[in-house]
């Protein structure tokens, strides 16, 4: 078993549409800046993993097509895909691959071209036999959830809204985020359209178009390539049950997430998040998901979300920045929003992040997030 | 430069499941008897609506059969207010509308439908709620129009 | 490598099963292959599971089985394409250090869906689905090529296969010793059909991890996958010279095994015949346009 590192990573610049590419050549220009902030080329990646939600552009095989754009040719090329997790199942996926001792540079690349999907093909998402007699929709769905939040935590839609005010800001200072907002407000996002009572327009993510890579190196390569890689120190996993109806309110508790942070927590040795833990990039695709997820990673008591959004210690200058990078909030393309959540936390360890860099970051942590409760948690460091 | 083009393509596929005995046997009695029934674990001895083979958690086959209330408790809801295709019609169902999540009495999990409320303020976590049934029963949780609140008289008389 | 134990496998049978729920399908093989092996799902640490979300109408397919591979509350990874490069993925994972006791599961019902729709699906949409293309007729260019004679498919199939795989122990269980997948070009126009150089990469990667270096005279039989009858022959031809006898054992296009699973199903079959004789084998799988994903394994006992 080998230890592992990212040393790269790469994105595009994300958008409502891309009109300009094929996802073939989306997923290249990701690659190529990849391979390029890594100081390799196309013929130094050993095998490639790809992560996309076919179903979203109606592909059958994508990787069959989309492969050659992250040099897969007469390379060993896998995809994998589990719902809104799968860039970070594929990350994780890849980091296994490289720490097998088979590969020694692995290249991971998520992508998702939303323009070129129907919304209809959201339908498919849901159960046929059960949870296709109902009009529910994601937003609503999470709406449901975060009614049973609301009534046992107590938070205000005002303190949600200082979430996605965070993220916009935040997404203001990354060059690839896609909606960069400086000048959003609560107040602005608490008037923007109700989508699902009580998640207003601007506390929902949007849909993107875009690209992300990552690129790991086995520990006899890494220091040689990267002056300051980001090992990998942790990598969880948690699935759950299929019903919406199934989990015991599914924000309140989020077991998935905190029996993952728990495991990768103890395999690390962490055993007060908020103050070890340097920046987090969390899977949060509404503003009152991360409010459930800092209780449930341990970053305050339960009842405790409110007050650390309130006194501003997720903020980027606050004791424990969450989402420098604008998250999901700002930047959705679903096969690739978790692979930019460990590329994000990567870029802090290896202090690439520019403008939005937290200063003297060591130790980040990522999350991914998807279907109705999954949820992976991966802990990067410089040692 | 010259111009971008696009390439259009309409996916028109169409899917037959399978759906097994537990299905058969839930759908029967929603469409012949007007009975909702869900499986107990014999582990946990949770009860699951709708039916699957197995609990998730003890990973033990289900295969006790238990009735369940078509009333029961809003554990959850929403007024949805953006425009969503209604899976059963095709077409866009017309705005706002109310979701919930219902613990029927009986069983452990809850059941995702639609409450007749537009009004936030009306709806509350541990109210009672129950079926409203189509004249006409198809075999399907549609067959179940919607939910509505229940007053007090009726939640004793359930009782 | 290390060699990675096969320590159980199960299956369904392939007939159409239109009664039955995928849950369930999946359900029979994971039994049978946690009674093979002796085991509990207890004793199971994580899951790799492989479908294709549009042969099973749902997005995020594995979903819907999530409970009967025992991952509520555990891990589990999906690879999109043949079983056998999830059984690959699996080694790696113990191989990794991650877990020590891995179940694989494939899946697929071809009969829900038509694979002529559903295929031409897998075409890039801009120079080759506008086409019309599906796998039957780009089989059918690929066959001409070979100057075979006409194709015939595999039967539509339903089924799931399950194995186990953990790391070496006392137990003398066939072992998997190498590995190799390799995809080729996408557009046909750029492919020579006549010959299939991803199959030949992945199984050079396989030998090699093998520590095999004359697979004519080390390999003692060979499973491999096909969805058209003439492919065997092509396969074969690019494994062990145009001159060599076929000596694989099954005709898998002759009764029909999913897609998806075939790959998964002859590693299987491998298993099955290493546990009454000493040898070693080949098992193989692909995916896509007239084989563009090819996935070797070696396996000795």
């Amino acid at each position: 078993m080998k230890r592992v590192a990212v040393i790269g990573t790469g994105q595009t610049k994300h958008t409502k549409a891309r009109d300009d590419v094929t996802q073939s050549e989306l997923v290249r220009e990701a690659t190529t800046r990849a391979l390029a902030d890594a100081g390799i080329t196309i013929h130094d990646v050993d095998a490639v993993v790809l992560s996309n939600m076919e179903l979203f552009e109606g592909r059958a095989l994508p990787e069959m097509w989309v492969g050659e754009g992250a040099g897969g040719y007469r390379k060993p090329v896998m995809k994998i895909a589990t719902g809104g997790t799968s860039g970070t199942s594929a990350c994780i996926a890849g980091y296994h691959q490289c720490a097998s001792g088979l590969f020694d540079i692995v290249l991971v690349v998520g992508w998702e071209k939303h323009s070129e999907g129907a919304t209809q093909t959201g339908m498919a998402l849901t159960d046929p036999l059960w949870d296709r007699n109902v009009a529910s929709g994601a937003v609503g769905n999470f709406a449901l959830s975060i009614s049973q939040y609301v009534a046992e935590r107590g938070v205000t839609p005002q303190q949600a809204a200082k979430v996605a005010v965070k993220a916009r800001r935040n997404a203001a200072r990354n060059p690839y985020a896609h909606l960069q907002m400086d000048g959003i407000t609560v107040e602005k996002v608490l008037e923007s359209r109700m989508l699902a009572d009580p998640i207003h327009l601007l506390d929902m993510c949007p849909q993107s178009d875009g690209a992300c890579a990552v690129i790991y190196a086995a520990e006899d390569r890494a220091p040689k390539l990267c002056p300051r890689p980001a090992w990998v120190r942790a990598a969880v996993t948690r699935h759950d049950q299929p019903y919406i109806g199934d989990l015991d309110r599914r924000l309140v508790t989020m077991r998935t997430l905190r029996d993952a942070a728990r495991e990768a927590y103890q395999q690390v040795g962490i055993t007060e998040p908020l103050k070890e833990i340097d920046v987090a990039e969390i899977y949060e695709p509404v503003s009152y998901a991360e409010l459930a997820w800092y209780e449930a990673l341990g970053f305050c008591a339960e009842g405790e979300a409110g007050r650390l959004i309130d006194d501003g210690i997720t903020e980027m200058n606050g004791e424990l920045p969450v989402n420098p990078s604008g998250g999901v909030l700002s930047t959705n393309p679903v096969g690739a929003s978790g692979v930019i959540r460990v590329a994000e936390a990567a870029m802090q360890v290896m202090g690439r992040a520019g403008d939005h860099q937290v200063p003297d970051a060591r130790l980040a942590l990522a999350t991914g997030y998807g279907v109705y409760a999954w949820s992976d948690v991966i802990i990067l460091s410089t040692g | 430069m010259t111009e971008l083009l696009r390439v259009s393509h309409t996916m028109t596929l169409s899917w037959r499941y399978g759906t097994s005995w537990y299905f058969a046997e839930f759908i029967r009695a929603l469409r012949d008897e007007r009975r909702l029934l869900g499986l107990r674990c014999p582990v946990c001895r949770r009860v699951y609506l709708p039916p699957r083979p197995v609990c998730g958690n003890c990973y033990a086959e289900l295969r006790e059969w238990v009735e369940v209330k078509d009333s029961g408790t809003v554990r959850a809801f929403t007024i949805v207010h953006t425009p969503i295709i209604d899976p059963t019609s095709g077409q866009l169902r017309p705005t706002p509308y109310g979701m919930a999540l219902i613990q029927l009495d009986g069983s452990d999990t809850t059941l995702n439908h639609y409450i007749a409320e537009n009004d936030p303020n009306k709806l509350r976590i541990g109210m009672r709620a129950r079926a409203v049934w189509r004249e006409e029963r198809r075999g399907t949780l549609s067959d179940i129009i919607h939910f509505t609140a229940m007053n007090n008289e009726q939640s004793d008389n359930e009782q | 490598m290390q060699p990675i134990n096969i320590l159980g496998v199960g299956r369904t049978d392939y007939n159409p099963k239109p009664d039955i729920s995928i849950p369930e399908m999946v359900h029979h093989a994971v039994q049978a292959a946690l009674a093979d092996a002796g085991l509990t799902m207890k004793d199971v640490n994580a899951r790799v599971t492989a479908s294709a979300d549009l042969w099973d109408g749902l997005t995020a397919s594995n979903v819907a089985i999530t409970e009967v591979v025992g991952a509520v509350m555990q891990p589990e990874a999906r690879v999109a394409g043949d079983g056998l490069l999830a059984a690959c993925h699996g080694a790696m994972s113990i191989l990794a250090g991650a877990y020590n006791v891995v179940l694989v599961v494939a899946h697929c019902k071809a009969s829900m869906g038509d694979p002529h729709g559903i295929t031409n699906w897998s075409y890039d949409p801009i120079f080759q689905q506008p086409l019309g293309l599906d796998d039957v007729a780009t089989s059918a260019l690929q066959a001409s090529t070979l100057s075979l004679a006409p194709l015939r498919p595999c039967p539509i199939a339903d089924g799931a296969a399950a194995i186990i795989l953990s790391r070496p122990s006392s137990v003398p269980a066939p072992h998997l010793i190498g590995m190799g997948w390799a995809l080729d070009e996408h557009y046909l126009g750029d492919r020579d059909l006549t010959d299939s150089p991803a199959l030949r990469e992945a199984a050079r990667r396989a030998y090699t991890l093998a520590d095999i270096d004359d697979p004519k005279r080390d390999i003692t039989f060979v499973e491999l996958s096909d969805q058209f009858d003439y492919q065997r022959k092509l396969w074969a031809s690019v494994l062990f010279g145009k001159t060599s006898e076929v000596f694989e054992t099954s005709e898998v296009s002759a009764r029909g095994v999913p897609p998806f699973v075939a790959g998964l199903d002859r590693l299987i079959e491998v298993v099955l015949r290493l546990r009454k004789e000493t040898g070693t084998a080949l098992a193989h799988g692909c995916w896509g346009p007239c084989g563009q994903g090819q996935v070797v394994v070696v396996v000795r006992r």
